[in-house]
């Protein structure tokens, strides 16, 4: 079973975390391929994968009968977001011939990005119930303004803009389950994605119940010279205009120089 | 190859950013604009928040300008004095005007500040250049020469506070040159551009200015309003993306020195009725853009980046 080495690492993590969880029937490993993310010059999104394993406790179970019907029932669940943010959703409205901005709601602690995939449709393996009360979904994210109303328009405005900007996603069919022990999830982050600190959760559902979930921690963070732009910009603004503008002014200049040079 | 933008969050192709630094640059070679009525529209449209797009190239205007201002000055085509009477009231106009921006930020109100002050502009402007190039190539067409007019003494004679502009060979008061640099000031806070657009026809038609000195001290206005526009944009809303800015500015600094050139073998009408069109283009997209029912009519934006 345990043909590659690197199975049997995560095997020996499985036996270990084990221990821990003797009232459970399943145990689950994840971790990501990375857990920073560095914004450079050349950033233009980033793949990660979301990998890991599960493991029956056929030790414990192997009298059971259904130990096989079991194997085949995992779904995954794997949801990632980053911490939660503050946006304003504004409502055009034609006035007097042109569209306007006239009204708006603020919303706080929505996630400014967040992914759901799974191994197949939720609706197939987890009641509505269930996905709601644990948050799972574009649907089920908590969206309300400040007086804790949920206002369906502006609901689904941020999440048909979100969407829109690849920041929110939801589908299924895209985490794979192998010889059903390994998992994986293909995250494929935009490279207008927020900085800052995100979260992967992983579920675990067997009989149309999550028995486990499992958190993995992610920062996305700018690093080296983008870092240091944009704290300058906002930590000494007046040196940093000035900079700018001298800048400007001396490629102006120099080019101006080089082409009288050329002509 | 994409490059990321620290201020902006986001990547783009250098390439696109590039071609549309050279493009403008060019343009403003031959015009004497600064190219911010051409840029501020493409940048938004390339996905650049409308905020960052109005502070960040305003300094890629200031590069294009100072090439320009100094190829022009070379030839003698830039008054001086009259450039610092403009330069002050136009870095008065850009403190009011960057101080409006930051407010209509605040209240959501910035792109449709934007878009009138385009439509309104660029198309009051762009169709008195329109109807006066058409008059222009009409009488060359039936062979009239036009009558040089001694011109006729108007309330802008009368004004207070007269001053010797000797390169202009001008003798008028200063207020009238005052209110002309403010108002650039607040359209280049505003709307991101150079003002050139507003200026040269004032220029032409309010002072009266010899139009070999026109283009050039226009660009040197330009330089130091954006100057100062970018600046005040750094401290009131941390806006400018160097990186974004220096990409541009070093693509439309190339241009606009061939642009130069190019401008100074076309002839008076057809730059004039270039660019009037040009103008009048962006006009009826910006118009059109207020007056059809958005795709979306809601908008999110974080509230982090608008200052609530």
């Amino acid at each position: 079973m345990f043909r590659k080495s690197k199975i049997a690492l995560v095997a020996a993590v499985i036996i270990v975390f084990g221990e821990f969880n003797q009232g459970r029937a399943e145990t689950l490993v994840t971790d990501l391929s990375q857990h920073l993310i560095e914004i450079t010059s050349q950033f233009s999104g980033r793949e990660l994968l979301l990998f890991g394993a599960l493991e029956r406790h056929a030790m414990e179970s192997i009298q059971s009968d259904d130990i096989t019907v079991q194997g085949l029932d995992y779904d995954i669940i794997v949801v990632v977001q980053s911490s939660p943010t503050d946006v304003v959703i504004r409502k055009k409205n034609k006035v007097a011939g042109i569209w306007i901005n006239s009204e708006d709601q603020i919303i706080r602690g929505v996630p400014g990005y967040y992914v759901i995939g799974s191994t197949r449709p939720l609706d197939e393996f987890l009641s509505k119930k269930d996905q709601s009360e644990l948050g799972l979904g574009l649907e089920n994210l908590r969206i309300v303004n400040d007086d804790g109303e949920e206002i369906k328009e502006y609901k689904e405005a941020l999440i048909r803009n979100m969407i829109e900007n690849g920041l929110y996603k939801e589908s299924s069919g895209n985490v794979m389950i192998k010889d059903e022990i390994l998992f994986r999830a293909n995250l494929a982050f935009p490279s207008n994605m927020p900085v800052g600190n995100y979260t992967a959760d992983v579920y675990l559902v067997r009989d149309s119940k999550v028995i486990i979930n499992h958190r993995t921690d992610l920062l996305v963070d700018k690093r080296g010279l983008e870092r240091f732009i944009f704290n300058f910009a906002h930590d000494y603004p007046p040196y940093y205009g000035i900079i700018v503008v001298i800048l400007a002014i001396s490629i102006g200049l120099f080019t101006g120089f080089v082409a009288k040079k050329v002509a | 190859m994409q490059i990321y933008l620290p201020i902006a969050e986001l990547s783009m192709n250098i390439f696109v950013l590039l071609a549309m630094g050279g493009g403008v640059g060019f343009l403003s070679g031959i015009f004497g604009v600064g190219g911010g009525f051409l840029m501020t529209p493409l940048l938004i449209f390339s996905g650049v928040p409308p905020a960052i797009a109005v502070a960040s190239q305003a300094s890629q205007i200031t590069a294009a300008s100072v090439s320009g201002a100094v190829a022009h000055w070379r030839r003698g085509g830039v008054d001086f004095k009259m450039g610092l009477v403009l330069i002050g009231g136009g870095v008065v106009g850009t403190y009011f005007g960057t101080m409006i921006f930051t407010y209509l930020r605040e209240i959501g109100q910035v792109d449709l500040m934007i878009s009138l002050a385009y439509v309104v502009f660029l198309g009051g402007i762009g169709f008195l250049m329109f109807i006066e190039s058409i008059r222009r190539i009409i009488q060359n067409l039936r062979g009239i020469t036009p009558k040089v007019e001694r011109r006729q003494r108007t309330w802008i004679d009368a004004l207070p506070f007269k001053m010797r502009f000797r390169k202009s060979k001008m003798y008028i008061s200063v207020i009238m040159p005052l209110a002309i640099g403010g108002l650039v000031g607040v359209l280049s806070a505003i709307m991101g551009v150079g003002g050139g657009f507003v200026m040269i026809p004032a220029m032409i038609y309010l002072l009266h200015m010899p139009t070999n000195v026109v283009i050039g001290t226009s660009l040197l206005q330009i330089t130091f309003v954006t100057a100062a526009t970018t600046y005040l944009h750094s401290i009131n809303t941390q806006t400018v993306d160097v990186v974004l800015a220096m990409v541009l500015l070093t693509a439309a600094v190339i241009g606009a020195q061939v642009g130069v050139i190019v401008g100074a073998k076309l002839k008076g009408e057809q730059l004039r009725i270039l660019l009037a069109s040009m103008v009048l283009i962006v006009c009826a997209k910006m118009a059109y853009d207020l007056v059809v029912e958005p795709k979306d009519l809601f908008t999110v934006s974080a509230i982090s980046s608008e200052g609530l």
